[in-house]
């Protein structure tokens, strides 16, 4: 019995072994190989591809970096303002992260579009271009900010393949080169594809329910830009002047004589919510007529905020440079100096309606939990002054991190400027700038109720831009690119006068990725 | 398609069995007809009774043997055997553990009754190793075993606190004092560059992760298998060695009941000590003068005005009721913690059943408040045996724990205590919740939070189930040859919640809307052992073999909830909330199929040999690369037999000698796959109204696509020396270990779009080699009344990084790997002191930074005249080279005495902590408080120093950069615990009718001799990339406990 037993024993034994128990499902995530198998699908490729702009400007590390590095603004006590920082600093690292991942997330999208096997049904040529056309533009903003703050870094065109591969720095123009082409369109040979570029793809305007995407205006807005930060006037010129005459944008105008007509249509710039002057206009905030392309928020989402675009919809500005959060920010004197007494204005108003709309300063109203506050100087962070860009109307306190106001990353204000600086360096004369020049930036004089310009100079534009688009993170890229201009053609020539004697013209590579792409990847001068 | 993994035997033969397994199959075709060949005849008919010497009782499972033959039995339970004797003048041989084995010349009798002789080192004379158990002297591998007497007298509420330095070869160290909490166990050093060089547990036969569940009085026997010829029949999991736990068992006609707890006071030994309000406020004014002194044109007195004018007013009361504002945050958020413990214990049985059970309540709350941890364990173990060769048995351990854990919302309460404002109040009735919140304007720009508030008002707590059993039967067809079933299962839940009612603390610390975040967990475990062995002797030659089949499969599910917004607090369960949010949840499983085999053989109990082999397949692994072959062998010599038989003195002296490759496949699952984000993670907003649009990208981590086992080989050599009647018991070994292919999470770049420190994929990368001794050494005797017994164990290691792929290091944050080096060892730059005048500064390196006088100097060693990255170097290991253990224990009369001490030295630790509050320039710039040595000490004009630096509120010169300055010694010795005890004299028991009673107290970490400037220099970290890094941990508390044991 025992005997028979054992034999039995033994047989199940040796039957007791099977190939599948080893190949386990996944049932908990798809996988990059099994996804993306329709139009739909890539869609969502696209859509990710967006979020890290908003997890760089909305957990507020860019922000912080910029601000920093303004002058016109004031973060805490911190070393950023003298350029002094360690290659190993949390938030320099973050944001050169988050940017990196938004390219990742381009060359994912880019990829799986045009991918073959594996789809379910055939996607339409105009969808898989307009698709690719958000990509690409995204992917040219993405690199925008890495070679303006970080130089040289490594130019990654498909998505990277080996883990343990070491990236090296790439080559002076290679990174601008690419931009243009991402939006212009060119021919991958590693792909064996034809993009036909962002500003061939996008629509001029979504529907209603997509605003905020990618446009064609916003396209040729940023090439516009690429042109004018490599010198090149006559294409950067000719690139503005493509996004006016599109007839998709117009500045937000005052509809009444009204004071707060004045700076409402200004401040709706930069509000959350749409503004109703005391005559009873409204001016349309978020995605209205002067925006080009600004980073999405709501208020919506999680509890948890620290990494918006990853578990939430919201952005941290306000907790940390808002009225009532940390209240790291004060707006310097020398920002409020700027503005000189008004000897007239239509609506009466004493100064620039461009001040009020960008500072709070002693005795102006806040709402705090739906009650009227005055601000007054303990609120601020050691400056008088505090920044109502952006946090006006205010947050209610308890939601102070799910701050929904949106970032305007190009508004048409921006253009106008941008246009006439064209104008005036291809023209050559900084004493006189062309007509065109002239009725570009009177266009914001017009909607401020200012005296308009006869003769537009150098300094006027530098004035200029700062007063209009004051404490929105604009004046170091400025700088820099009047400080990179060819011999000769330099606005700023100094700029250690304004940023201080240990200033740098470009952030330190983290030293995490100095490290990982050890001995490849060189660290920029000065670090 | 889905396809549903399948988890039961399949009876078809063709289809199953992978091609790599065919050879291993043959294999198990061969044995099998060596056992049925091994079936003989016989002529001549034996019986008898074995007893035992001194109780006269019979003694059941002695093996008999013919001696030259492999003819033999076993007694039934009467202690009667029967046997076929092939010739009427053999001689049989009658062996039984923890007996002398004897010969007996049969002589023609049919009858012979024989009675054995007690040997002289009785039960733990066994040696359980994975899937058997050998005789210590017979034991080839290298294997430490630790019984339930040393556990008992380490009073520690957890088994690997008691296993601390017990024996060589072994680092524990405690991740944290906190009531609970876990250590992390590495057998002979760091292994491969992973976060899980933690060793395998095996409960009573269960392969699973972790013994914390396991109350320490319940076992009766731990075995350390160290080497790979030891681990190897844990094949794939083997690498970090292997931790098996036997509980106790019943024993025949033996009922025991015993009873022990104990009560225990805990104390923080060490505070750090930090400024108060006065100090604070004047090195916060002295720090922003010299910021606005230095930075001429920009004072703006609104900072200095807080550190002036609120201080005044506090000192003034006119701030908090007429007391001076002076909080000791430390003091505020620690206490005395107590414990108590009680167990209860029964045992007993017949030949045919025997059970044993016990119960245990724990509790202890920590000296920090608000923490606390609580274990309810029940065990049952019971045997039976209905017929002689058929035995069925069970284990079985249930466990309840609950643990009030206080993570820490923001940060960890230790280490914010020591940088919270002195100036902020504890308590503010104005506030919503009632606690001192941090405003600029009151305590200064200092942006911590009050670290009571967190833990008196937030309400996290753990809650675990955990249920362990195994189920056995043994069938012996024929003599020698047994089959045994295993089925085992553990089952565990887990329970998290956090319950944050509404408060005010200021900025984003406030919490208006009341919050519940709770989170469930399931992990299923089942396990099952086809196990058959074989076990005969002739002519001297007698051997052991064993085939076996596993099958073992993990699931995990979980899920959790994060609830916002409830109107009534009371009510705080999750569908009271009125927004739910953070919904996640998973479902995982792991299967794991192996083959195994060994042979134990020796000749004439002199020369040893055991080997074996082990085929893994793990799901873990990309395809192809699924299974893993891990074989071993050792070889025993006892030399003494051969060459000093007639030296008396020598008891026993074995050579040893062993190889073995072992696995590693602790990783987590599915990771050759690109995986996807959950569809809800990623998200941007588009349109008017704003609409939420879900995107679909990859996760965070980066995929590993073909990663494959990581294997390792061992060699040890060993010399057991049993001296002068086994009063002496000397062990020394030497042991190589080489890591290949390692399996290294390795940091990746940015460009694969994820975060440092979660996008870095398992690769496959270089080798580690650890090599090192272990000496241990027992000393016995016995004066009189007086007992004595002196243990000390001893290990050397060595750590070094042998080859990485194209020879570059690993860098990680602090830390570099690089061949020649040791794992994770520091990488910073060379502090070289403080400079005291600009003179100095001139003539040194450029710092690239605002560098003044009573900064920190730091070494040019790149010689390039500046001070960069380039300038990084490996400042310290984190890796002990030195661990010891001394154990004294005495006995006089009815009093007993143990002392043990514990240490480790050749290593360091890199003090974070201290680098946040012992420098002048702060590189937060948020006014964090410092230590009393600062202030007494910091650098200025008139009063240098070239330990400390000067005040500044931020840190230009980045004096708080990785460097040598914060890297300290951290060896130690630690008087681990003293024990005194007193047992009641017979004839007091005897009247109280027990048997046994016995009261003790003891202290533990009564004390330590180190350096270290922190609060305990047993830092432990589960990365070993990231190991010794000491951010303000926990501390060990010291406990004072009185208890009590009776046995009836």
């Amino acid at each position: 019995m025992r005997k028979y037993l054992g034999i039995f024993i033994l047989a199940i034994l040796l039957a007791g072994c099977s190939d599948d128990f080893l190949n386990v499902d996944n049932i908990n995530n798809s996988t990059l190989q099994n996804y993306y198998r329709n139009a739909d699908e890539c869609e969502k490729a696209v859509i990710s591809a967006y979020s890290p702009l908003a997890t760089a400007y909305g957990g507020s590390n860019m922000q912080y970096m910029l601000y920093s590095f303004e002058k016109y603004t004031k973060v805490e006590v911190n070393l950023y303002e003298d350029f002094l920082f360690s290659t190993n600093d949390g938030r320099i690292r973050d944001c050169y992260m988050y940017l990196f991942r938004g390219v990742f997330r381009c060359n994912l999208a880019l990829e799986v579009i045009h991918r073959t096997e594996g789809k379910t049904e055939v996607m339409s040529d105009g969808v898989q271009d307009s698709l690719a056309g958000e990509a690409l533009f995204l992917r040219a903003m993405y690199y925008f900010y890495l070679k303006t703050l970080w130089g040289n870094v490594p130019l990654v065109t498909a998505m990277p393949v080996d883990p343990k591969f070491k990236y090296s720095n790439s080559e002076d123009d290679e990174i601008w080169d690419q931009m243009e082409k991402d939006l212009l369109g060119f021919t991958d040979d590693k792909m064996g594809f034809t993009y036909s570029g962002a500003i061939n793809t996008l629509p001029a305007k979504w529907d209603v329910k997509f605003a905020g995407r990618a446009t064609k205006g916003a396209a040729m807005a940023l090439l516009g830009k690429i042109y004018l930060y490599r010198h090149k006037w006559t294409e950067a010129k000719t690139y503005f002047k493509k996004v006016m005459d599109l007839g998709v944008y117009s500045l937000s105008q005052p509809k009444g004589n009204d004071s707060t007509d004045y700076v409402y249509a200004l401040l709706a710039n930069s509000s959350y919510v749409d503004l109703i002057s005391k005559s009873g206009n409204a001016y349309k905030a978020e995605n209205n007529s002067e925006s080009v392309f600004e980073i999405q928020f709501d208020d919506q989402g999680d509890d948890f905020p620290w990494l918006p675009g990853w578990f939430n919809s919201a952005s941290l500005s306000s907790m940390y440079y808002g009225p009532f959060g940390y209240t790291n920010l004060g707006v310097r004197k020398t920002f409020v100096d700027l503005f000189t007494d008004l000897p007239e204005h239509p609506a009466g108003l004493l100064k620039d309606p461009r001040l009020s709309a960008t500072v709070f300063s002693e005795g102006d109203t806040l709402y705090k939990d739906d009650k009227l506050v005055k601000w007054d100087v303990s609120l601020g962070f050691e400056e008088k002054y505090g920044l109502r860009k952006g946090f006006y109307p205010t947050i209610p306190q308890e939601r102070i991190y799910h701050d929904p106001t949106n970032y305007r990353l190009i508004k048409y204000s921006d253009i106008l400027l941008m246009y006439a600086e064209a104008c005036m360096m291809e023209d050559g004369d900084w004493n006189a700038a062309p007509a065109e020049a002239v009725e570009a930036v009177n266009l914001l004089m017009r909607r401020a109720g200012l005296t308009e310009y006869f003769v537009l100079k150098k300094d006027d534009i530098i004035k200029e831009r700062s007063k209009e688009l004051g404490c929105e993170n604009h004046r170091f890229f400025d700088l820099m690119r009047w400080y990179k201009a060819p011999e000769g053609q330099q606005w700023v020539t100094k700029p250690s006068d304004i940023l201080g004697k240990n200033f740098k013209t470009l952030l330190p590579i983290p030293l995490y990725e100095i490290d990982v792409n050890f001995p490849n990847l060189e660290q920029n001068a000065g670090y | 398609m889905q396809k549903q993994t399948r988890f039961y035997w399949k009876t078809s033969f063709d289809d199953c069995i992978p091609q790599s397994l065919i050879s291993l199959k043959s294999w198990f075709i061969m044995l099998s007809l060596i056992f049925v060949a091994s079936l003989g005849y016989s002529q001549f008919k034996v019986s008898g009774v074995v007893t035992g010497a001194g109780d006269n009782q019979p003694i059941p499972g002695v093996s008999i043997a013919v001696k030259g033959t492999n003819v033999g039995n076993v007694t039934d339970v009467d202690g009667k055997y029967a046997l076929d004797a092939p010739d009427p003048n053999v001689t049989l041989v009658f062996s039984f553990i923890g007996f002398t084995t004897q010969e007996v010349a049969l002589a023609g009798q049919k009858n012979l009754d024989v009675v054995l002789q007690l040997s002289d080192v009785v039960i733990g004379d066994v040696v359980i190793i994975g899937y058997g158990s050998v005789k210590k002297d017979d034991l080839t591998g290298s294997v430490s075993v630790v019984g339930s007497e040393e556990l008992t007298k380490s009073s520690a509420a957890t088994l690997d606190r008691a296993l601390q330095g017990r024996t060589s070869g072994v680092t524990i160290m405690q991740t944290s004092g906190k009531p609970g909490s876990g250590n992390t166990v590495k057998i002979r050093g760091v292994g491969s560059i992973n976060m899980e060089s933690e060793p395998l547990y095996v409960i009573d036969g269960v392969v699973t992760g972790g013994m914390n569940a396991v109350n320490p009085s319940d076992i009766e026997s731990i075995q350390i298998l160290k080497d790979a010829s030891a681990t190897a029949i844990y094949g794939a999991r083997g690498a970090n060695g292997v931790v098996l736990i036997t509980t106790k068992r019943g024993k025949a006609d033996k009922l025991e009941v015993s009873f022990s707890s104990y009560w225990s006071r805990t104390s923080t030994p060490k505070l750090i000590e930090v400024m108060n309000a006065d100090q604070y406020a004047s090195v916060m004014r002295e720090s922003y003068d010299n910021y606005y002194t230095q930075e001429k044109t920009k004072r703006d007195t609104t900072v200095v005005k807080i550190y002036q004018d609120y201080y005044r007013d506090s000192v003034a009361g006119v701030l908090n009721g007429g007391e001076l504002i002076n909080t000791d945050w430390q003091k505020l958020i620690t206490r005395p913690g107590f414990g108590q413990n009680y167990n209860l214990s029964l045992s007993g049985g017949t030949q045919k059943a025997s059970f044993s059970v016990s119960g245990n309540w724990y509790s202890e709350s920590g000296v920090l408040k608000s923490t606390g941890f609580n274990r309810t364990t029940f065990r049952a173990n019971s045997d039976f045996t209905p017929v002689k060769w058929l035995k069925i048995g069970e284990t079985f351990i249930y466990s309840r724990t609950n643990e009030d854990n206080q993570q820490g919302y923001n940060g960890n309460p230790w280490q914010i205590a020591t940088v919270a404002s002195p100036l902020m109040m504890p308590y503010d009735p104005d506030n919503l919740g009632g606690y001192g919140s941090m405003e600029v304007w009151k305590t200064g720009k200092n942006e911590r939070t009050n670290p009571l508030a967190e833990l008196e008002l937030n309400d996290p707590s753990a809650r675990g189930t955990r249920f362990l059993a195994n189920l056995f039967t043994e069938i012996e067809f024929i003599k020698g040859l047994r089959y045994k079933l295993n089925f085992g299962t553990d089952f565990s839940m887990g329970h998290n919640r956090t319950w944050r009612p509404q408060y005010e603390l200021a900025g984003i610390r406030d919490n208006f809307s009341p919050s519940l975040y709770e989170s469930h967990s399931e992990f299923r475990m089942f396990l099952v052992e086809n196990l058959l062995s074989y076990t005969n002797s002739f002519a001297g030659h007698s051997f052991t073999a064993l085939v076996g089949h596993t099958t073992q499969q993990e699931l995990a599910t979980g899920f959790s909830a994060t609830g916002e917004g409830f109107d009534d607090p009371n009510l705080n369960v999750m569908s009271q909330a009125q927004r739910r949010t953070n919904v996640s949840g998973y479902d995982t499983r792991h299967n794991i199929e192996s083959f195994l085999g060994r042979v134990l053989y020796d000749y004439k109990g002199r020369y040893l040999v055991t080997a074996s082999v082990r085929q893994d397949g793990s799901s873990r692994f990309s395809p192809g690369q699924k299974t893993g072959l891990f074989p071993s062998f050792s070889l025993g010599w006892k030399m003494n037999e051969d060459l000093f038989k007639s030296v008396k003195q020598i008891n026993m002296m074995k050579l040893r000698f062993g190889w073995g490759k072992t696995g590693n496949e602790n990783i987590g699952n599915y990771l050759y796959e690109d995986l996807l984000d959950a569809p809800n993670r990623q998200h941007y907003i588009f349109g008017t109204p704003q609409t939420l649009y879900y995107g679909a990208s990859v996760c965070n981590s980066a995929a590993a696509t073909s990663i494959k086992w990581e294997a390792s080989s061992m060699t040890n050599a060993g010399l057991d020396l049993n001296l002068f009647d086994n009063r002496i018991q000397f062990i020394a070994e030497y042991f190589v270990k080489k890591q290949d292919s390692m399996l290294v999470r390795q940091p990746v770049s940015f460009v694969l779009g994820r975060n440092a420190d979660g996008g870095q994929p398992w690769v496959n990368a270089g080798q580690v080699k650890n090599s090192g001794v272990e000496f241990n050494l027992i000393y016995k005797n016995k004066l009189g009344d007086f007992e004595y017994a002196v243990n000390t164990n001893f290990s050397y290691i060595k750590n070094k990084v042998v080859y990485l792929p194209n020879g570059i290091p690993i860098t990680k944050g602090m830390t570099k790997t690089e061949e020649g080096g040791t794992i994770g060892a520091f990488y910073g730059f060379v502090a070289e002191g403080v400079f005291q005048n600009q003179e100095e500064i001139d003539k040194h390196a450029d710092q690239t930074g605002n560098t003044q006088p009573g900064d920190l100097k730091f070494k040019d060693i790149d010689g390039d005249n500046v001070i960069t990255d380039g300038d990084r170097t490996i400042i310290g290991s984190p890796i002990p080279k030195y661990i010891y253990g001394f154990n004294v224990d005495l006995n006089y009369k009815n009093f007993d005495f143990t002392i043990f001490l514990q240490g480790m030295a050749g290593f360091q630790l890199y003090n974070q902590q201290r680098g946040g509050i012992e420098l002048g320039t702060d590189q937060n710039g948020k006014d964090e408080n410092k230590t009393l040595a600062l202030y007494e000490n910091y650098w200025k004009p008139d009063r240098p120093s070239s330990e400390y630096t000067r005040l500044y509120p931020t840190d230009p010169n980045l004096n708080a950069r990785t460097s040598s300055w914060w890297c300290e010694n951290g060896s130690f010795l630690r008087i681990k615990a003293i024990q005194l005890g007193y047992s009641l004299p017979e004839k007091v028991t005897k009247i109280l009718s027990v048997n046994r009673a016995r009261f003790y107290g003891s202290a533990s970490n009564v004390f330590t001799f180190t350096k270290y400037k922190g609060y305990d220099p047993e830092v432990s970290s589960s990365d070993v990339l990231a190991s010794g890094i000491d951010g303000g941990s926990y501390p060990s508390p010291r406990v004072i406990m009185f208890g009590v044991q009776i046995d009836f």
